[in-house]
Order: structure tokens, then C-alpha cells, then sequence
């Protein structure tokens, strides 16, 4: 299975009045078409866009929380986001994923479910996680929802369900954990994830 | 029922989803020119311009919140109004096939006191206006729900856009609180001037702790004022913007400021529901057909025809690529922690509305983390903003020099201060600079790096990722902030700005952070945009949209003697802003 996500759109090959009735269409032609719709998909999605931290927001405690220890004045329970999930990727799932910059800092994305009944249900979040306690970096990780999860009661004969989230961080043990810049959004895809049916 | 058809337009993604085709599956034959292409194959592909069509996108508003938990409303800053008043004001951009959006979120609605009432929502979409119910959330379960449990319900729609580049619609979204009860013995006597009460309101507190429940009993923002009297006649009602705290207890300032009569009259404080939201997302929505323009017809078989079909698709795909994305809404308020927004220190509430004055230099007011989903992209804003000078209070300017302190009773009675023309309450100019930048940080920074400004930031490259800026002027008109003003918006910040100098009292408006429909003359539509050349290779990680304003020094003020002339009481604020990203190149 040869499929591709370009990094950029390119337009399709396919010229204006370059085919006419009752011609077949040259294979360089089709693929282009195929990888510029490739791209815009990679590109889709749900995206509650983040905060900006500046000066960065800081946490010293160990555990799971939302206050800081430095001069931010925003803590991270002043932001909450929600979305309808978007854009399916492959084996039926949804994906939400954190992508952050910061060092020393693991964050958790808690994701709840809002149904249609009035009640909630707090899906499995996930953390992501930098690499070290020095570095700043750019950091992420996502995790896969089935459909059905995604819908009022977990049942896809229901309403697509309102999904709430939000982030707590911690200090991975040493120094000061640090958090400049994140988001919460559905993945931006790569090949693997396009749907094959 | 089941959602998730070919055509059904709840299921996520809006259709029946993308399905990729295999490069090399029965398409080419690994020459030049490809065997006939299969009408499956061609079906597939129009399937998925048209997934595409649909617009499988959405942004957040996320106003600044105190608390995280779905069971407690504790710390978020209501909005609550007796008369409708704005949530969001946003200017969106359009294109072909635009329809209108979708919108969801979290919300919360109570009151104080019978605790049965609901809300109304209204959403403004550019000529149209559409209403719905919020209920009462106290009902059991988490405190927040879902504002629209059945999606459809948030539907906003408009005949579609035929036009590539439809311009910018606003969605202006305002709510109305539903009467909650009357609070018990809390009959007044209003009388005097239009625009306050100087009565026996009982004791009032504006509930400026987030650490507290929600607003209590005596919380005056979530009351309003209902005459039981005749005059001028039972029933009317109105909004209480202020009131002063610190210098008497039972005055307050309420909204409509009518034309009303020196006669005294009776009225009741009610209470009022009042709405607090978490994230509220918009969708937009694309009527498909208009964009990917291919008859049915086309994909019936007809093998032969593949290539006029093809170049429609790809016409298509390239107007999906170009069709405007919007990124971001704003603003979603600021702490008066921050050093930026200090000025009324002690309120724990988020105020909605960030701003700068005139003598507070550079100021950052928009700071957002975004996804660019282009090369070369274009990043519009579309803000907008009112401006004001701040007059001299009434009260102050009378008392100006003696060192006293005088009670709102001073004002009873006394007419509007020279040179106030409430018809016409712009009262000069100034010019504003407002500097965008977009940037990006590097994944490769200096360990021990504490601030943003410094080498862990690299910009985006390229020529006008802009280690300057884009650097726009604007020439805006000061209005008024005067008490007397008919305007709230006016009127709230001549309460802000009452206690400096003059007023020592607590200086806040319940209101800040809302829109009356009368006020939307006072605002200044400002677009200002980047373009990113070298934006070439787009990344999986957000670029910060910020943008600085600060007070050029030209600015002039009709009536000087009335105005207090210092840059100082000059303020820039922004009342809605949204971020865009507008493609219009592609490689």
C-alpha cells in the first residue's frame, strides 16, 4: 500500500484543459491529486489552540496540579477546552494528542465526555512527557479514541458527544519544571494514520 | 439515531470520512498514462474532496476559568444581564460555500434565587439572528453540561457564500438572563438622575473572590431592578452596572439610562440567572456542492470521462487548499495578577477585556498559540477595539483642590457637566500602533533560559517572520468615558477609572467584559495581517501570534478642560478579536 502525506500542499498536476473528453489521465497526475487531498486531511481536525505562558508557567511539586510556582500569574485551571472530534484516522479511531514546549515537565490531558443526558464520563487521559530536566524542547503525545467513546454514552446511535479537556503538569523530580507554549488538537496525520476503508 | 451515514451530518468529519487510495491500486500501471480509471476510484476521490469540503475543522473560545472541575462552578466569571449582552464579538472569514457554524462548549446557568431559570442565547450571524435556551444546569448531575447535547441544535446557518473570497461575517453572540425571583424586602425608592440610584438598596457586594461559591445571595451582579410603581410605568427593567462601595452602600448605577423624570418611584431587586462558560467551540459549516462541483452524473460509469474529472477535482482540492482557516477567537481575558492588567488590583475575577493606556507603554494584548497549516500563509486578524478618554468625574471636578470626599447624593439633581453631548460622545483622536509578530520556538534552546524573550525563541524564517514586526497605525476616535454617557461600555470604564483620582471606592463594573447593542457604534474595526514568506515546511508544532499596542503621541482631545488630558486616561481596549490563516500560494 503506497500512500503519502506531503509536508506541503502542492496543487495537482492536472492542468486546466489538459484532458479531454475520452482521455485517460497520466499517473503522475492522479498522484498528485491523491497527495494534495492527503495533505489537506493531515491538516483537519478539531484544535482548542492553548495558552501561551510568558514568562513560562512554572511547577516545583512533584504531584499532579494545576498552581504554579513562579511568576506566571495564569495557572493551568484557567484554561479549559472543548471540541466535536473531527477527523477519523485509521482502524476507526479518533486521536488527541498535546503538543507543548517546556522542560523537566510531564503534563496530563484529561479528557471528559459531556452526554446528552446531563452526565459525564472522564475518558482515559494521557501525559506527555519531555526528554530532560535541561533542554527546552518541543514535546507531545497522543492517544486513540474508538468512535464510540466519542458519542453521548459511548453508543454511535447517540449524539456525538461535547469533549471537555483539560491539563495538570508535574515535576519529573529535579530543577523546575517549565511550560512556555501548548495545545490540545486532533493529530496532524501521517500516512499510517489515513483510513484504508 | 444512528449518525454516521454516508451524508449525515453529525458523524464526525461531517460525512462519511476520508478514505485513502492506494497510489499504485488500479490506477497506474507504472507508465506514463494510467489505465482507465475505475468510477469506484473516481467515486472515492470526490467522496473525499467532499469530506474535505465539509470542513472537518474547528476553534475554541477559552475564556480564562478558575477551576477545572465539572461539578462545581466555583471561580468562573459569569455573564449576566437582564438585557441582551455580548459573549463574543468576531468578525469570521467566508468562502465558497460557507453556510454558516456550528457551535458547542460547556456551560453552566443558575441564579440566586429560586434557582429554576434558564437563559436565552442569541447568535448574530451576520444579517441573521437566532435564539435558543439555555436551561438551568442546577438539575442534578455535574454542574457544567453540554450547551447543545443534540449537535444539531447548534446549528447557525445562512445561505451559503458563492463567492472564493466572501469577506468576514460577524458572529456576534450575546445571552439574556431569565428572571429568578424577587429578593425578599428588597423594595427601593429610585429617584434622581437617569442613570443611578441613590436609594435604600440593601447591602451589596460584588463577589470579586474566585474561592468562594458562586456568587452569593447579595451579590449585586446577578440582580436587577423591576419597578412596582406606575411611574414611569410597572414592570420596566433594568441592569446594575456599579455600585459604590466604600462611599455609600446603597447607591447603585443601572442600565437603560433612561430619559427618565426627577419624580421618585418604587421598584424591586430580582434576581437573575446568570451563564458561565468553559470552552465554546465554533465549527464552521460548507454547503459541499457549491465547492466541489461535480454532478453525480459524472461518476455514473462513465469511464471514459476521467480526465475533465480529474481537473475538476483538482480544482476543487486547490480551492479547499486556499479557502480561509479560521485559527483562533479572542479575547479570553486577563487577570489583574498580571502586571500588565494590575491596575485594579484585587479583583480575582478575569476582566474580558485586555487593554492598554496611554501612558503604559508597550503592552501585549494578544498572545495565542496556533497551528499554520499553509506555506507562505497569510495570518489575518481582524480586531476590534474601542478607545477612550477619560473625563474629569462629575463630583471631582467640583470638589477639585478641597480634599473632600463627596457622597453619590451630589450628584442628585445636578445637571451634565459642560461640553458633554451624550448624542455625540466622541471627543478627539488618537493614533495607536500595533505591532503583530509571529514566531516560533526552537527546539534547540540555551539550558537555564527563564523568559521567553531571550534565545529560547527563534523566529519563523524567512523575511517577514517578523524579528521587526508588522507595524500598523491606526487613527482612532476618544469617546467619553463619562458616567453620564448613554453607551455602557462608557460608562463602565468611567467606574474603572473612577477611583484615580477622586473616588477611593471600589472601582469595578459588573458589567466589564459585556456589549450593549448601543455600544457596537463605539467600535473601531481593525484587520491587520502578516505575510509569512519562507513559511516553506510546515510543522506539527504551534507558532505564537502576539500582538503589542502602544499610544503614539498624536492624539488631540476637543475639550480639554472637561477630559482628564494626561496619556494616562487614554485607553485602548479590545473587544473581540479572531486570527485567520489565508493561503494563497501553493508550490
Amino acid at each position: 500500500m503506497s500512500k503519502t502525506v506531503p509536508l506541503t500542499f502542492s496543487a495537482s498536476s492536472v492542468q486546466p484543459q489538459e484532458y479531454q473528453a475520452f482521455d485517460d489521465v497520466e499517473v503522475s497526475d492522479w498522484t498528485s491529486l491523491l497527495q494534495a487531498q492527503n495533505f489537506l486531511w493531515s491538516r483537519s481536525g478539531a484544535r482548542c489552540n492553548g495558552r501561551v505562558f510568558n514568562p513560562p508557567f512554572q511547577r516545583n511539586n512533584t504531584v499532579y496540579g494545576q498552581t504554579g510556582d513562579g511568576s506566571q500569574p495564569y495557572d493551568l485551571q484557567v484554561w479549559y477546552g472543548s471540541l466535536h472530534v473531527q477527523r477519523r484516522i485509521d482502524s476507526n479511531q479518533y486521536e488527541l494528542a498535546f503538543t507543548g514546549y517546556g522542560r523537566n515537565i510531564d503534563v496530563r490531558v484529561n479528557v471528559i465526555r459531556f452526554n446528552s443526558d446531563g452526565t459525564t464520563t472522564a475518558l482515559t487521559g494521557f501525559v506527555a512527557s519531555t526528554s530532560n530536566s535541561v533542554d527546552y524542547e518541543w514535546f507531545t503525545n497522543s492517544f486513540a479514541y474508538s468512535e464510540a467513546l466519542l458519542y453521548s454514552s459511548g453508543n454511535v446511535n447517540s449524539d456525538l458527544a461535547t469533549i471537555g479537556v483539560f491539563i495538570e503538569a508535574r515535576n519529573q523530580g529535579s530543577g523546575t519544571a517549565v511550560l512556555f507554549q501548548f495545545a490540545v488538537h486532533e493529530t496532524i496525520g501521517v500516512a499510517a494514520d489515513l483510513p484504508a476503508a | 439515531m444512528a449518525k454516521n451515514n454516508y451524508r449525515g451530518k453529525d458523524a464526525p468529519g461531517g460525512t462519511s470520512g476520508f478514505v485513502a487510495i492506494d497510489e499504485t491500486d488500479g490506477i497506474g500501471d507504472g507508465g506514463s498514462y494510467s489505465q482507465p480509471v475505475s468510477s469506484g476510484k473516481q467515486n472515492r476521490i470526490q467522496g473525499n474532496t467532499m469530506y474535505l469540503a465539509a470542513g472537518p475543522v474547528c476553534t475554541c473560545f477559552t475564556p480564562v476559568v478558575n477551576n477545572s472541575s465539572v461539578t462545581a462552578a466555583t471561580g468562573d466569571r459569569p455573564w449576566a444581564s437582564i438585557e441582551w449582552s455580548s459573549v463574543g464579538l468576531w468578525l469570521i472569514p467566508m468562502s465558497r460555500g460557507f453556510a454558516g457554524v456550528r457551535l458547542g462548549g460547556i456551560y453552566n446557568v443558575m441564579g440566586n434565587g429560586t434557582n429554576l431559570a434558564g437563559a436565552r442565547l442569541k447568535v448574530q450571524l451576520g444579517p441573521t439572528s437566532q435564539f435558543r435556551d439555555l436551561p438551568n444546569t442546577d438539575n442534578g448531575g455535574p454542574q457544567y453540561k453540554s450547551i447543545f447535547p443534540n449537535p444539531e441544535d447548534g446549528d447557525f446557518t445562512i445561505e451559503p457564500i458563492t463567492d472564493d473570497n466572501g469577506g468576514f461575517i460577524p458572529l456576534f453572540i450575546w445571552i439574556q438572563s431569565r428572571d429568578d425571583g424577587p429578593r425578599s424586602g428588597a423594595t427601593v425608592e429610585i429617584f434622581g438622575r437617569n442613570w443611578y440610584v441613590e436609594s435604600r438598596i440593601p447591602t451589596t457586594v460584588f463577589d470579586n473572590s474566585t474561592s468562594g461559591n458562586p456568587f452569593s445571595a447579595d451579590s449585586m451582579e446577578t440582580q436587577y431592578l423591576r419597578t412596582t410603581d406606575a411611574t414611569p410605568f410597572i414592570g420596566k427593567r433594568w441592569d446594575i452596572l456599579h455600585n459604590v462601595n466604600g462611599i455609600n452602600n446603597e447607591a447603585v448605577t443601572i442600565y437603560p439610562a433612561d430619559a427618565a423624570s426627577n419624580d421618585a418611584f418604587d421598584a424591586q431587586m430580582y434576581y437573575q440567572s446568570f451563564v458561565q462558560f468553559r470552552g465554546l467551540f465554533i465549527k464552521p459549516i460548507y454547503q459541499t456542492r457549491s465547492i466541489a462541483d461535480l454532478p453525480q452524473s459524472a461518476l455514473e460509469g462513465q469511464l471514459s470521462f476521467s480526465g475533465p474529472i480529474a481537473q475538476r477535482q483538482a480544482r476543487a482540492t486547490t480551492r479547499l487548499f486556499k479557502r480561509p482557516r479560521l485559527l483562533k477567537v479572542g479575547p479570553e481575558g486577563v487577570l489583574s495578577l498580571d502586571a500588565n492588567f494590575e491596575r485594579y488590583s484585587g479583583v480575582d475575577y478575569a476582566y474580558r477585556w485586555p487593554f492598554v493606556d496611554g501612558d503604559s507603554g508597550t503592552i501585549t494584548l494578544i498572545e495565542d498559540s496556533v497551528f499554520l497549516d499553509a506555506q507562505d500563509p497569510i495570518i489575518h486578524l481582524e480586531i476590534l477595539a474601542i478607545a477612550t478618554a477619560h473625563r474629569q468625574p462629575l463630583v471631582n471636578a467640583l470638589i477639585e483642590g478641597t480634599g473632600l470626599k463627596a457622597s453619590w447624593s451630589a450628584f442628585q439633581g445636578l445637571p451634565f457637566q459642560a461640553n458633554y453631548d451624550p448624542e455625540n460622545p466622541g471627543t478627539g483622536k488618537a493614533t495607536w500602533t500595533l505591532e503583530l509578530k509571529v514566531d516560533l520556538l526552537d527546539d534547540v534552546a540555551s539550558p537555564g533560559v527563564a523568559t521567553w524573550e531571550n534565545s529560547t525563541t527563534n523566529l519563523v524564517e524567512g523575511a517577514n517572520a517578523p524579528d521587526e514586526g508588522i507595524i500598523q497605525d491606526v487613527e482612532m476616535t476618544l469617546y467619553s468615558a463619562a458616567f453620564e454617557a448613554r453607551e455602557v461600555y462608557l460608562r463602565q470604564q468611567a467606574f474603572m477609572e473612577a477611583n484615580d483620582p477622586g473616588f477611593t471606592d471600589y472601582a469595578f463594573s459588573y458589567k466589564e467584559g459585556q456589549l450593549w447593542a448601543s455600544d457596537l457604534g463605539l467600535v473601531t474595526r481593525i484587520p491587520i495581517e502578516a505575510k509569512l514568506d519562507g513559511f516553506d515546511e510546515i510543522t506539527d508544532r504551534p507558532v505564537r501570534v502576539r500582538v503589542d499596542v502602544n499610544l503614539n503621541t498624536d492624539f488631540s482631545i476637543q475639550y480639554p478642560s472637561a477630559h482628564l488630558t494626561d496619556p494616562e486616561f487614554l485607553r485602548f481596549a479590545i473587544v473581540g478579536y479572531t486570527i485567520s490563516q489565508f493561503a494563497v500560494e501553493e508550490k
